[in-house]
């Protein structure tokens, strides 16, 4: 009968917190599917059935056990696993088994956001596995978004119906074995959400074979809602960022009068071209100052910085019931009008679900534009490992002086927070001036 | 129709095809006595010893024969007692009868059937006597292959088989001997290479093929009382493989097993998974699952053998470990 310890899943884990048990008491569960997720010290992940059996809980939720501690057994081979079961014990139950697959780069799931799967959270300890991780910074996004590389497992005719049904896979629990996404969570997720925009639910619809789940409701006769993926990956990259990263931020003021004069000028003198939109002036803004700040542009990772090359400025999207940050890749390089060309495609791509994993993958800074909503100023989470994150607020009329003389001028605020792991405090404040003086000189930006 | 059993079916082919075609005759051990399986009695009474012929104790010289009596204008039936033995006979099937029409550029064919009993079905014949050798048979280009699953079938298609321009080669799995069921009366012919859909379902496919089309048949029960609705395809034949009605199957159901009674180290439920996972991948919602026996000789003690061999248990298992 073989016992289910408390495992060691950092270096530095001495115990840990029972989280959720996946599996109920008395269930049985097969080798290698999720069974619990537990707390450490660095984060939250899901530990593996060491081995096939009948759950008999011993440590309850939100309990703590010290590592080797038990927590469970599984009584006898559960379901009837045939000769063949061998083959595919592959997964392993072992401690390295959730890294290894969090390591796993999208092998050709292709079209579909990539998002994080349970397990993936080592990044931020000692115990990443995966070099490529330190030189490519994940994606998810400061104040808001999230999706990173890890693999979505997914049937092929799941796959096949939720391209075909414009259904993002990556909102999807999937209730196939270890979690996979079968057809049958993609039909739910269509009936669920009729028109392709609204956000799917997988539980509220499921087959009539499937087990119907009791329904959540609030004691105050609310409901609960499950989480999505994505919303579960936001959900503790943002604790994460929020406990681990020390942060700190700046606001500076900017004087948008040049800006929105140059603007209205492109407005009157472009053809069928997109004018570039306020958010298009600050990404060019950053990256221009990004270039100039290595430091502003790196991660701080396993007690070292990293000076990424490219400048890729991330752009935090709302879609979905989510939140995604696609990345304008090398905006550095680009001209403001092909700034503009690209942040309309990846906002409406994002808002369709049609994000590929490319566009989500790699970037080294992030700007949160929640001017459009009226919001004057606020402060973003550091969307770590990038070093920080512009928060832009509504452009407006004020009364400021100006030569002297009490003037009324188009203003607007933004908020940089900083990773002090990374970037100091006059190195953020240069950095930030830079970002402002070329929003306040925005010829200049054309020309960088 | 009449209720037969496979063993009569066999011989109700064999009569009308000897009476059919003069050409057709019979050779094997024991052959004029009725078989050591009881498949041929009283042929030699109707159709004389002239085309019923007794041969010595050595499946070389049956099928040598054989392959001799076709290049010379007959249509020869072979028995080999238990298909174990065509381990003694590859050169003469692997090497002469499946490559003489190629080899010939076409101007030799030979229209031929090797047929006996395949397979285990709890008899405890043991390790020699009980293999399902028609995945060896599968490796070899220029045979075709049939494995009828009911009586009707063990009729229809050894007629086909009996019909074909080239060798055939039909397991007749011993455990099927016995058992009874409608077969057609007067002419009754089955083409190779149709596979036969028993059931119709929604869930998942099961795919079997002789002994094991009634491992699936009982699954298919079993999952239906759990509100799993099981489609069932017997194969029928091995080659010509109807791949089309399997992938059309998936295409509805999503899901896969296929049942071999042979041992799953190698054998066709293996190409057969190849070929769904390749040409059916869009439409699969799980992995296609083989359920096949142990990769072990077959011990002769039954309660090991049924151990080592597929039953609707493992079957069940299987399907539901990939809902």
């Amino acid at each position: 009968m073989p016992a289910v310890n408390m495992p060691r899943l950092s270096d530095s884990m001495e115990s840990g917190v029972i989280v959720s048990w996946l599996v109920s008491d008395g269930e049985s569960v097969e080798s290698g599917a999720p069974l619990v997720e537990i707390e450490t010290d660095k984060a939250t992940m899901v530990y593996e059935a060491p081995a096939a059996g009948v759950l008999r809980i011993e440590v309850q939720e939100g309990e703590t056990a010290d590592v080797g501690a038990q927590l469970a057994t599984l009584h006898g081979d559960a379901s009837g696993s045939d000769a063949g079961s061998a083959s595919d014990g592959g997964s392993a139950s072992d401690r390295g088994s959730a890294s290894d697959r969090g390591s796993a780069s999208d092998g050709g799931g292709g079209e579909k956001p990539v998002q994080v799967a349970e397990g993936a959270t080592t990044e931020g300890g000692s115990a990443d596995p995966d070099p490529k991780s330190t030189s490519e910074p994940a994606t998810a996004s400061g104040s808001n978004g999230a999706g990173t590389r890890e693999r979505i497992i997914a049937s092929p005719v799941a796959r096949r119906l939720a391209a075909q049904a414009g259904v993002d896979l990556g909102t999807l629990r999937g209730t196939g074995p270890r979690g996979r996404i079968v057809k049958r969570d993609v039909q739910a997720a269509q009936a669920a959400a009729p028109e392709p925009s609204a956000a799917p639910e997988a539980s509220a619809a499921r087959e009539p074979s499937a087990p119907e789940p009791p329904a959540d409701r609030v004691g105050d006769g609310g409901e609960v809602q499950k989480l999505t993926r994505v919303q579960q990956v936001i959900a503790r990259r943002m604790s994460e960022s929020h406990e681990v990263v020390p942060d700190f931020s700046l606001t500076v003021e900017v004087d948008m009068a040049a800006l929105l004069e140059l603007r209205a000028r492109m407005r009157a003198e472009a053809d069928e071209q997109p004018i570039p939109s306020v958010t298009d002036f600050v990404v060019k803004a950053s990256a221009l100052a990004l270039r100039r700040t290595p430091r502003a542009n790196g991660s701080y990772r396993d007690g070292a910085w990293q000076l990424h090359d490219p400048v890729s400025v991330g752009l935090a999207v709302a879609a979905q019931e989510s939140l995604l940050v696609p990345a304008v890749r090398d905006a550095d390089r680009l001209s403001l009008g092909e700034i503009a060309r690209r942040t309309r495609e990846l906002a409406r791509r994002a808002r369709d679900g049609r994000l590929t994993p490319a566009e989500l993958d790699g970037a080294t800074f992030t700007v949160s534009n929640l001017g459009m909503f009226g919001i004057d100023r606020f402060v973003a989470i550091v969307n770590a490992p990038q070093a920080a994150i512009l928060a832009v607020g509504a452009v407006g009329d004020r009364v400021v002086a100006h030569e002297g003389a009490p003037a009324i001028r188009p203003r607007m605020e933004m908020t940089l927070s900083c990773d002090h792991r990374i970037l100091y405090g006059a190195d953020a404040a240069q950095f930030l001036a830079a970002i402002r003086d070329g929003l306040q000189r925005p010829t200049r930006l054309l020309l960088g | 129709m009449a209720e037969l059993t496979g063993r009569d079916a066999i011989r109700a082919a064999l009569e009308q095809e000897m009476a059919r075609d003069e050409r057709v005759v019979l050779l094997g051990e024991d052959v004029a006595p009725g078989g050591v399986f009881k498949t041929t009695p009283g042929l030699v009474d109707r159709f004389g010893a002239e085309r019923v012929w007794d041969t010595p104790i050595s499946e070389q010289a049956i099928v040598g024969s054989a392959m001799g009596a076709a290049m010379g204008g007959l249509r020869p039936v072979a028995e080999i007692m238990f298909a174990d033995f065509y381990a003694t006979c590859w050169d003469l099937v692997a090497n002469e009868i499946a490559k003489t029409r190629y080899m010939t550029g076409g101007q030799v064919r030979l229209p031929l059937v090797v047929r006996g009993s395949n397979g285990g079905g709890g008899l405890g014949f043991g390790a020699q006597h009980s293999q399902s050798a028609e995945s060896w048979a599968m490796c070899v280009p220029g045979l075709k292959i049939a494995c009828p699953s009911t009586p009707s079938d063990f009729k229809g298609l050894l007629a086909g088989a009996i019909r074909e321009e080239d060798p055939v080669l039909v397991f007749e799995h011993k455990g099927l001997y016995g058992r009874t069921g409608e077969v057609p009366d007067g002419d009754h012919v089955v083409a190779l290479g149709e596979s036969h859909t028993l059931r119709e379902g929604s869930d998942v496919t099961l795919v079997g093929l002789a002994f094991t089309v009634g491992i699936c048949e009982a699954a298919a029960d079993q999952l239906a009382d759990e509100g799993i609705s099981a489609e069932v395809i017997d194969l029928r034949t091995l080659v010509p493989l109807d791949v089309a009605a399997v992938l059309r199957s998936v295409a509805t159901t999503n899901r896969l097993v296929i049942v071999e009674e042979g041992p799953g180290q190698l054998g066709w439920s293996a190409s057969l998974a190849a070929i769904v996972s390749d040409e059916g991948f869009d439409d699969l919602d799980a992995p296609v699952l083989r359920v096949c026996g142990a990769s072990v000789p077959l011990p002769a003690a039954g309660v090991l053998e049924e151990e080592v061999n597929p039953n609707a248990q493992r079957v069940i298992a299987a399907v539901r470990r990939m809902s």
